[in-house]
């Protein structure tokens, strides 16, 4: 009878619980802490995306060429960059100009400008890639265009002709015409929400096995169990922990939907794509999904388990399947609908990770989400009646060190 | 009133209690004793319906314990410990709740009893910052906070000073005479006879005397005879009618045999030795364990 129980004893253990994880500085920090890291994941590739393709408009490059012609070619065709240029008759007096800190980094033309196959950009740094690559393209249009017009034909022309589109991969779902709703962005939503469900299913599910842990330790466990059911006290941890994660969530998914409705638009931040209000949803969904499995494993290892270095053992193979998921991001990514991708994101211990994923990259048909999470939900039921089973009988032993093949025999006593 | 009759209890190969019974009223202090490893802990546990036992069964006011019956039982475990990060206060409620007391009474009742075991000062602060002894009188208080029917201290002496120790067994003695049923387990047999009314000698998971404590020493102990004497020890080995519990060159404990009183020692050693002291003594739970043990060890080996 693993799931009988007093519910005023369930709720004051759950309400402990609650007040003995809610009421720790580390939950403050965290919660506090949390919506800057996943607005900094969220915002900040946006803003640096920005930032990176375009140098700051008073970004200073010489060119060393005695040919004053061939710089006004380079100040024209860059005209229209940030990058300001400046001549140099020579290769010196561009370096002594670095060194000066009066420019950036300084393009060195050769006397065989139009045979020559390398140029050196000398910079203060060597890594200006933004800088150079500019340089790159206006060296390579300008060198073009004096061999067409060598060759008696029209550079104008010659551009329109070989005119060639970009390609921009652009979501089904998103129905217009895809501003924005770049596979880039996706992935950037989609890694996020998976470090954050790994993070936290990972740190409440430890939270809840050492907390089984200490009552063992600190020797609570008898003065407990002579008030309370063991089902009580195991299913009081994992609510009233769960609680506590569900208020850092709610926090976490206000700032996000601030950021969102609020501080995008005002600031003309490019929030990615993925980040809306349904993937939020589905993150929460699958995160209680994935926290009541995870929980019921760490507690049932917690309570095989004698001391903290044991635990981390015995916690292995469950984590195990905690990172699988990870180290699958871009394969699922890639290809969603792949056998290996459908079978994960069905399998309980992995599909909160993968079924989310899945939505977010190639939103699955409705009944896929529903099986997955019915399955979840078998799962989580058939995981805590084994884990009260292994619960009551380990939390009482001691001594020897526990291993996964004694707890599962703990299941048939 | 708690009854516990025949439990067995073992773990895998290992009989951890194969047959206790004993019935402890309200009113007095019932002694459940034996030295480590006896099945002291199991037999509790099994009457705090945290064991099921194997077979036999555990009777309270006559009809199996239930779990609504945890409500009426206060524990001190011999394993104890608190949560380290709450405070005296928030510890000693959550533990009352648990008990279902309301909190109003708990609360009432936890103020008393900290001020009584001067820690009223200690409140509001942390579990962490108590020392051992604090800490084991907050444990004591924790069993009693929502005022148990029935109480069981499993060792409820170790770690105590001699003070807190004096004002656990006048607090154990008290809940006694409130007409509380009081059980505590002890391996120490001075304890025992201080403060309990009966007693259940058990050892190896077997029990080996019972009763009220004065029956079971009238019962089981013979007279002894303490001499502390100057001279000759070698006159009480070849003494009729006495034994030789314990000797030492000024010093010795006889047995006396049935039909010989503490005269027929005087008159043997009348001008042998010089008697410094003679005492006849009702002999000790310790003498009685150790005895009754004994020889069970020994027809254990036998058969």
């Amino acid at each position: 009878m693993p799931y009988r129980m007093n519910y005023r004893k369930l709720f004051t253990i759950i309400l402990q619980e609650f007040r003995m994880t809610a009421a720790t500085k580390s939950f403050l920090v965290m919660t506090i802490l949390g919506p800057f890291l996943i607005g900094a994941i969220a915002i900040l590739p946006g803003v640096l995306a920005q930032r990176q393709s375009r140098p700051s408009d008073d970004t200073r490059v010489g060119i060393a060429t005695e040919s004053t012609d061939t710089f006004s070619q380079f100040e024209a065709f860059l005209a229209d960059s940030p990058l300001n240029t400046v001549r140099f008759a020579s290769e010196e007096q561009g370096r002594s100009a670095i060194a000066d800190g009066e420019i950036q980094g300084v393009l060195i033309i050769p006397e065989n400008f139009a045979d020559t196959s390398v140029l050196r950009y000398v910079s203060r740094t060597g890594t200006d890639m933004q800088v150079s690559s500019m340089l790159q393209a206006a060296a390579g249009t300008i060198i073009t265009n004096a061999r067409i017009a060598d060759a008696g034909l029209d550079p104008q022309q010659i551009a329109e002709l070989t005119r060639t589109p970009a390609v921009r991969s652009v979501r089904l779902e998103s129905g217009d015409d895809g501003s924005g709703a770049d596979g880039f962005a996706i992935l950037l939503t989609a890694l996020t929400f998976v470090m954050l469900i790994y993070m936290t299913v990972l740190l409440y599910g430890q939270m809840i096995g050492r907390s089984v842990l200490t009552e063992k330790i600190v020797n609570t466990k008898e003065i407990m169990l002579s008030s309370v059911r063991p089902s009580e006290l195991l299913f009081g941890k994992i609510f009233g922990k769960g609680a506590a994660s569900l208020v850092q969530y709610g926090v976490w998914i206000g700032i996000a939907a601030l950021i969102i409705t609020v501080i995008g638009p005002r600031f003309d931040i490019a929030l990615p794509t993925g980040l809306t209000a349904g993937n939020l949803g589905f993150l929460l969904i699958f995160f209680l999904l994935g926290f009541f499995l995870y929980s019921t494993a760490f507690a049932a290892i917690g309570s095989g388990a004698q001391d903290e270095q044991q635990f981390g053992q015995l916690s292995i193979p469950v984590i195990v399947f905690l990172i699988i998921p990870l180290v699958l991001v871009s394969p699922i990514v890639m290809n969603p609908e792949g056998a290996l991708v459908l079978g994960l994101s069905h399998f309980p211990l992995t599909s909160p990770i993968v079924m989310l994923l899945r939505i977010l990259v190639d939103r699955p048909v409705w009944w896929e989400i529903l099986l997955s999470i019915a399955l979840l939900l078998g799962a989580i039921a058939l995981a805590g009646a084994g884990a009260a089973r292994i619960f009551s009988v380990g939390i009482l032993k001691g001594g020897k060190a526990g291993s996964w093949k004694e707890m599962i025999s703990w299941l048939r006593q | 009133m708690v009854e516990v009759r025949n439990i067995r209890k073992t773990f895998g190969e290992t009989v951890a209690v194969e047959s206790v019974s004993f019935r402890a009223s309200p009113g007095g202090v019932f002694g459940l004793i034996g030295p480590n490893g006896a099945g002291k802990s199991t037999t509790i546990r099994m009457i705090m319906n945290i064991f099921r036992p194997d077979s036999g069964e555990v009777l309270f006011d006559g009809h199996p314990i239930t779990e609504h019956d945890k409500n009426r039982i206060g524990y001190l475990p011999e394993e104890r410990g608190l949560y380290k990060t709450v405070t005296v206060n928030e510890m000693l409620m959550y533990l009352a709740r648990l008990k279902g007391a309301s909190a109003a009474v708990a609360q009432k009742r936890i103020d008393e009893w900290l001020e009584r075991f001067g820690l009223a000062a200690w409140q509001h602060r942390k579990i962490d910052e108590l020392s051992k002894g604090m800490s084991q009188k907050v444990q004591f208080i924790a069993s009693i906070a929502h005022d148990p029917e029935i109480v069981f201290f499993d060792e409820p002496f170790s770690g105590l000073d001699p003070v807190s120790s004096d004002l656990m067994r006048d607090t154990i003695l008290e809940l006694g005479r409130t007409n509380r049923t009081v059980l505590i387990s002890t391996h120490i047999m001075e304890h025992a006879e201080k403060i309990c009314s009966d007693i259940v000698l058990i050892d190896r998971g077997r029990e080996i005397v019972s009763g009220p404590l004065k029956s079971v020493k009238e019962e089981y102990g013979h007279r002894s005879v303490i001499v502390e004497f100057d001279g000759d020890r070698s006159i009480f080995d070849a003494m009729a009618g006495v034994r030789v519990i314990a000797g030492y060159p000024r010093y010795v404990e006889l047995r006396l045999d049935e039909g010989f009183s503490p005269d027929t020692v005087l008159a043997s050693v009348a001008g042998r030795i010089s008697v410094q002291r003679l005492e006849v003594t009702t002999p000790t739970l310790h003498r009685i364990f150790v005895e009754q043990v004994g020889r069970d060890a020994v027809s254990h080996e036998l058969s």
